[in-house]
Formats: C-alpha cells, sequence, structure tokens
C-alpha cells in the first residue's frame, strides 16, 4: 500500500504532523524505531525507567561516538559503549515525549532574531531564523489547547506577546518551597513567575489530571497527565483510522527516484528483515541527531553527500542547551516541625522560574547580551540514583561500610535537596556537528552517529551569571551548602539543530516551512530545523512548529488531488 | 545548626541505633561462614567464590543495627541474578566475574585464606587495600551500585523483601507498582525488544 504521508519517528515533531494530517484525512503511515509502549506498561518502576536499557537502546547494539576536548584541549572521540554515557533519550512511541519534565515556556521574539538583536559573536554562527514569533504564535497557542498546558499567565518584563489571556488549565499544586522562593525573591527585588507545564492539572482532552506520583521526568505517565505525542496527539490520531503506526521500524534509507524525490523508506523491523514503505511524502522527524544522520546516510548518484545535503549543510550547527544546574539543602532539624512536615510533602511541584534576565544589560559582561531562564525543581526521586551519589566522599574516596549507611540514612531522612536548572543560548558553532563515524557500526552494520560536543566559551559566561542570581535566591530562603556547577557538558535530550531551516538554500537545509530545499518531498519537523535553541527547553517549540508545518502540508500540491474532506 | 553540628547529631543518633542493634544480636559480624549449607544455584559462582562474595557484600553493607545488610536483602541473589542476565552486557559481566576471581586471588596470596576466612578485622583491612587500587575501586563501586539495587528496587525482583529498603530510608517509590506483564524483562519481550 501507498499512503500519503510517511512520517519516520513518533516524538514531539512528528506527534503534531500525524495528528493534524491523519484529521484532515491523509491516510499516514508511521515508521517508529522503538515499541509501542502504551500507558499501562509505564510505572514508577525505578529498573525499568532507569537501571536498564528498556527505553533506550542498548548500548552494545547502538551506540554513539562523542567526540570532546580533554584538559589538554586536544579532541577525543569516545564510543559511548566504552564510557557508559548513553546518549540516547526516548526511543518508544511518543518518543522522549513520554519521559520529559514538560517545563512548557515559550520563546520569545528576540530569539527569533539573535543576530539582528545582539550581532555576531566571534566563533559562533548565529543568525535570524527565517520566521518570526508572530507567525508561531498561533501555534503556541494551540499547543496549549490540544496538548494541554497548565500554569498561569503573570505580567513580567519578558512575557511574550500572547494571543490570548491565560493557559487553559490552571497551576497544579505545589509544595510549601514555591511560596518561600516567592517572598525570598520579593525580599531580592526578584521578579519570580509561575512555570508554565504540559501536564494537565484537571482531566481533559479524555485525559485524566496529574496523580502527583513524584516521578514525572525519565518516567512515563501513569495518568495520561502529560503532554506526551503519544497520549495527547496519536491516540486522537489513530480515532480517525487514517493512521497506521509500526513500531520496532528502524528507518536506515530514504531512496529517491533520480529527479530529487523519495520514493521508498527502508527499515528493519523487529526480527532485523529489510522492509520499505511507499508514500507520496516523507516527514523525517526521529530527533535531531537521528535526523542528520538517516539523511547523511541516505546517499546516492543525486545525493553524494547524503539526502538533501549538496549544500554540506545536514548535521553541522547542531545545539544543545547551555547553562547547568545548582542545589542547596533544607535539613529538617534546622525547620519547625510544621514546615518540615510541608516541605516532605511528595509529588506537588515546585514551578517557579527566573526570567528576569532573559536580557542581560551589564557593562561588566559587555554591555547588552542574550541571558536566560532557570528553573526551580525538586531533586528526581530516584533513590538507587541517590544511593549512587552516596558513594563517595569529597575528596573522591570510595565510602562503604557503617559509614556508608549512615550518610544514606542521613540524606534521605535528614534533609530535602532543591535544585535549579539553568537554560541559555548553545552558541551555534563548527565544532559541533553529526557527522557519521567510519569505525564504529551499529548492530545492523550502519554507521553510528559521531558527535562533535564543541561549546562556545560565551555560554559559560551567561551561565555563571545567572547561576549567580539563583544562588542567591536560595540563600535568601535558608538553604546551607548551596552551590552550582555551569559547564559544556551536555544533556542529550536538549538537542536541536543539524538541519536549519533558512530562505538560502547554500546555508540552510531546509526552507521557512521546513521542506527540504534539495528533495520535493521531504520535510523535517523535529528540533533539526532550529538554527538557534534560544534559552528554554525545546519541546513547546517543537510541538508548535511541527503544528505550523503540518498546515504548510496539508496546502502541498503533491497531496491536492488526495483531500478526502 | 550547622552542617557540621548536624552531621555530628545524627552521628550520636545512629551509634544509639547501632548499639540498639547489638543488643538485639543482629547477626552482622559474618553473613556466610564457611560450615554454611548453600542452597541455591551459585553458577557461575563456584561455592567458594560465592562465600567471599557474600562476606564482601557484608563488609561493603553491614548488618550494623542501622537499617539492614546485604545479606538481609538479598544482594547475593541479586548479583547471580544480574551476571546471568542474558540483557545485562556481557563485558559487564566479564567485569564483575573477573574481578571477583582477582579479588579473591589476591586474598589466598596474601592471607593464605579464602576471603570468607578471614577475622572481620582482616577482612575489612584486605578490602581496604583493594579499595586503594584503581580496579579495585572500579570494581567495589560496581558492587555498591548493585548493592543499592538490592536496596532500593522494587521487591518483585526478589530484593528488598517487605520493602525493608524503602522502610528503613523512609523512601516512597510512587505508583503504580509493576506488575508481570510490565516489570523487567517481560515487557521487552511482550514487545520484541
Amino acid at each position: 500500500m501507498k499512503y500519503d504521508v510517511c512520517v519516520v519517528g513518533s516524538g514531539a515533531g512528528a506527534g503534531p504532523v500525524i495528528y493534524e494530517l491523519s484529521k484532515a484525512g491523509y491516510k499516514v503511515v508511521v515508521l517508529e524505531k522503538g515499541p509501542w509502549l502504551k500507558t499501562e506498561d509505564y510505572t514508577k518502576d525505578e529498573m525499568v525507567a532507569t537501571r536498564r536499557s528498556v527505553y533506550t537502546p542498548r548500548l552494545q547494539d547502538e551506540c554513539h561516538v562523542l567526540v570532546t576536548k580533554n584538559g589538554a584541549g586536544e579532541w577525543e572521540r569516545k564510543s559511548t559503549y566504552v564510557t557508559g554515557k548513553d546518549f540516547w533519550n526516548g526511543n518508544v512511541v511518543g518518543g522522549s515525549s513520554n519521559f520529559m519534565s514538560a517545563y512548557f515556556h515559550r520563546l520569545k521574539p528576540i530569539d527569533f532574531r539573535l543576530k539582528s538583536e545582539f550581532g555576531t559573536i566571534d566563533g559562533a554562527n548565529v543568525v535570524d531564523w527565517p520566521i518570526t514569533y508572530e507567525e508561531l504564535e498561533p501555534y503556541y497557542t494551540k499547543v496549549e489547547s490540544i496538548v494541554g498546558v497548565s500554569g498561569k499567565v503573570v505580567p513580567h518584563r519578558y512575557l511574550e506577546p500572547r494571543s490570548t489571556t491565560g493557559f487553559p488549565y490552571p497551576p497544579l499544586a505545589e509544595n510549601v518551597f514555591s511560596g518561600w522562593l516567592d517572598k525570598g525573591a520579593k525580599e531580592l527585588g526578584y521578579e519570580l513567575i509561575p512555570a508554565p507545564r504540559g501536564i494537565l492539572s484537571q482531566p481533559g482532552q479524555d485525559r485524566n489530571s496529574c496523580f502527583y506520583s513524584n516521578f514525572c521526568g525519565s518516567y512515563g505517565c501513569a495518568s495520561d497527565a502529560k503532554g506526551s505525542a503519544r497520549v495527547a496527539l496519536i491516540n486522537e490520531a489513530l480515532k480517525t483510522e487514517n493512521c497506521t503506526i509500526i513500531p520496532n521500524a528502524k528507518v536506515y534509507h530514504l531512496e529517491t527516484d533520480g529527479e530529487g524525490k523519495i520514493i521508498r523508506a527502508h527499515y528493519y523491523n523487529a526480527k532485523g528483515d529489510k522492509l520499505y514503505m511507499e508514500a507520496t511524502l516523507f516527514v523525517v522527524a526521529a530527533q535531531a541527531i537521528e535526523t542528520s544522520r538517516l539523511l547523511l546516510m541516505s546517499k546516492n548518484p543525486d545525493f553524494p553527500n547524503g539526502l538533501a545535503n549538496n549544500s554540506g549543510q545536514v548535521g553541522k550547527n547542531l545545539v544543545f542547551s547551555g547553562g547547568g544546574i545548582g542545589s542547596g539543602q533544607f535539613f529538617f532539624e534546622d525547620l519547625e516541625a510544621n514546615d518540615a512536615e510541608k516541605l516532605k510533602e511528595r509529588g506537588v511541584f515546585i514551578n517557579r522560574a527566573l526570567q528576569q534576565w532573559y536580557v542581560i544589560e551589564d557593562e561588566q559582561l559587555g554591555g547588552r547580551i542574550k541571558g536566560g531562564t532557570v528553573d526551580f525543581v525538586s531533586e528526581h526521586a530516584n533513590a538507587v540514583t541517590k544511593a549512587v551519589q552516596l558513594k563517595y566522599d569529597s575528596d573522591g574516596k570510595l565510602v562503604y561500610g557503617s559509614e556508608l549507611k549512615e550518610r544514606l540514612y542521613n540524606y534521605f531522612t535528614g534533609q530535602r535537596k532543591l535544585k535549579f536548572e539553568i537554560f541559555v543560548d548553545w552558541l551555534p558553532n563548527d565544532d559541533c556537528r553529526v557527522e557519521l563515524d567510519e569505525e564504529v557500526t551499529d548492530k545492523w552494520g550502519d554507521p553510528v552517529a559521531r558527535v562533535w560536543l564543541g561549546y562556545h566559551e560565551h555560554d559559560l559566561k551567561v551561565g555563571r551569571y545567572l547561576a549567580d542570581k539563583a544562588e542567591n535566591l536560595f540563600r535568601q530562603v535558608g538553604l546551607k551548602n548551596v552551590s552550582s556547577s555551569i559547564s559544556g557538558a551536555v544533556s542529550p535530550n536538549l538537542q536541536a539543530g543539524g538541519c536549519r531551516f533558512g530562505n538560502d538554500p547554500k546555508t540552510s537545509v531546509l526552507n521557512r516551512n521546513c521542506k527540504a530545499h534539495e528533495v520535493q518531498n521531504l520535510y523535517v519537523t523535529d528540533g533539526s530545523f532550529m538554527p538557534t535553541g534560544g534559552s528554554v527547553t525545546y519541546t513547546f517549540t517543537i510541538y508548535a512548529n511541527s503544528f505550523r508545518v503540518a498546515d504548510v502540508i496539508k496546502r502541498d500540491p503533491l497531496l491536492n488531488s488526495k483531500l478526502y474532506i | 545548626m550547622s552542617d557540621e553540628q548536624w552531621a555530628m547529631s545524627r552521628k550520636v543518633f545512629v551509634r544509639s541505633m547501632l548499639l540498639a542493634g547489638v543488643a538485639l544480636q543482629l547477626p552482622w559480624l559474618s553473613a556466610c561462614s564457611p560450615e554454611e549449607s548453600i542452597t541455591i544455584n551459585t553458577s557461575p559462582l563456584s561455592h567458594d567464590a560465592y562465600r567471599s562474595l557474600k562476606a564482601l557484600q557484608n563488609v561493603l553493607f553491614p548488618e550494623d543495627g542501622n537499617g539492614p545488610g546485604a545479606a538481609r536483602i538479598n544482594a547475593d541473589r541479586y548479583f547471580l541474578y544480574v551476571i546471568n542476565d542474558p540483557r545485562t552486557d556481557p563485558e559487564i559481566q566479564t567485569f564483575l566475574l573477573d574481578k571477583l576471581e582477582r579479588f579473591t586471588t589476591k586474598c589466598l596470596n596474601e592471607n593464605g585464606l579464602n576471603f570468607f576466612e578471614l577475622r572481620v578485622d582482616e577482612a575489612e583491612h584486605f578490602v581496604e587495600s583493594v579499595a586503594n587500587e584503581v580496579w579495585g575501586q572500579n570494581w567495589l563501586s560496581r558492587q555498591l551500585n548493585l548493592i543499592f539495587e538490592a536496596l532500593l528496587l522494587d521487591p518483585r525482583y526478589d530484593v528488598n523483601p517487605a520493602e525493608i529498603g524503602w522502610n528503613w530510608l523512609e523512601h516512597d517509590p510512587g505508583q503504580p507498582r509493576p506488575v508481570d506483564k510490565n516489570a523487567y524483562p517481560q515487557i521487552l519481550l511482550n514487545h520484541e525488544v
């Protein structure tokens, strides 16, 4: 059977396209590399969620090769199978949106014109986006409604223009710590704001409200409150009977017809058999690194450097999220009994953020520069993860025996750790990119992605500035052992770029509608399109842009004769 | 109260618990005596290697009156499960086994006795010497990870019996809990992974 649209991947970049095109009457087939886990499969089992490779491939089967600078400033190439640093995110139907924490901040208008606003920075490949915030705004609103966003809009210095006054769902329940942060922020003159979340606080969309299970990020949602692509969009698409999901289907090659059009997506099934799928249009949304890898693997005489890569731009200008993390502790013995009991309350959220320094104007930092966001969070409830962190003392010596048990007991029962996460732009640069590795292959014999993880020193300067502000707030509210870490280390779940969109085919892979300049029937709708990432997590923007592109695809002349409605 | 003061007061508290443990005559001095009969399948470990493993786990996570020790959380059985799990990376399994052999051989060479035959002070001294070597620290660190899993994973994995680890550390594991179809490894088998 030939489908109207074949979608590679099923996460946040794929979900809106699957949803919109199925509802519009097009026959959509989805090739998802991972299994089709459903809500009843998702429990709060640390073994499944984080101690074994259940939601991600085993590293002995599929790894990455990461290229980083060592202490001497030399580039080092290491397989993640050797180092154990897992660079995968969710490989299941719904992708990593199943496992997000769902902090849903919009980008700001200035994020779309970073170069115009702040000028060039040596060593960084900053460009403006080919679209404006105003073009994306209706789609942010659409995500808030369809995927479901909870929170409270409050006026503040960098509140982005909105076409609606509030979020569709009220804020989630909060821990007492949120109020303490509010008080401390007021004392310091900080503009602390409620953080919006892609989690339902009330039943809606045929989904339950949040159960407050205390295990959100890294875990699939058992209540369906979290707005994963699987629950919020794919399940709705399936109701149309126009959508077919094929799990355990790993696409390895996109075949073209010699005239710049894709005719087949070739894939391996669970048994390793080679199969293919035919469609009129193809949408790739396999997450940034794997999307670039697939295009680079799809070489043929017309595209000797990889599909849509005659410009040499595929895989270039990969971005992550700059910044870092910080923490502080409350020791229960220091608190009034009543406060300690309230602080111990599990499951409820902190949901506070700082965007007061989304633009920093400070002469010590060279004048006006782009800043970022600070989100305040609880320490993750994973018990084994917490214990593992306690086995070394401050001198790096292994601790065991009764001393270790005492450390465990004190940490688990005597204190609560609160954290903050800092998000600043990861400046695109020549040393952050995706290639095909020439030596390491996956279990199918295909080259794995070699990912260069070079970062720009400017990112650290901005991150440090925000970390100092957040540390001040933590100390103001009485937290002890306040510290933070800003580095060029990468969070693999925050990846974008590699197939920039733009108006010039020489410097971009996709046009402003995320259609490949060089391929007649290829769209890319995951985070690959982003030339710069902004200073927030990406999922909300990926959702919004995918809804925008879905509207474009519905008008694509190749599908026009196929309209069923 | 300063952090240091807080740590000291906790120490006093924990020490009192330790004494209570002694009063209850908890079996914290030896987890596996040479004479103890072994009723489980210890493959691929020999009985002596298994006895040394249990004795080592008891040094790393003793039954000292402050929460459960390694024996009570089934850390030995969990180790056997991991090294027999076909889905665990074979290189990790080899690492765990090879270094256990190195550990037991080193003990025999240096002490003329199996590790499980050492007195408590001798065993602690030997483990300390191993922890000071790079290979030893890496291996013991991984042993501790397995003990943490035995302490804090769901009881359905034949560890953390009666939620003893969760109760000790006042850990709320969240809901829903895994059942047969969605626990490891069945969840993978059910979905052809």
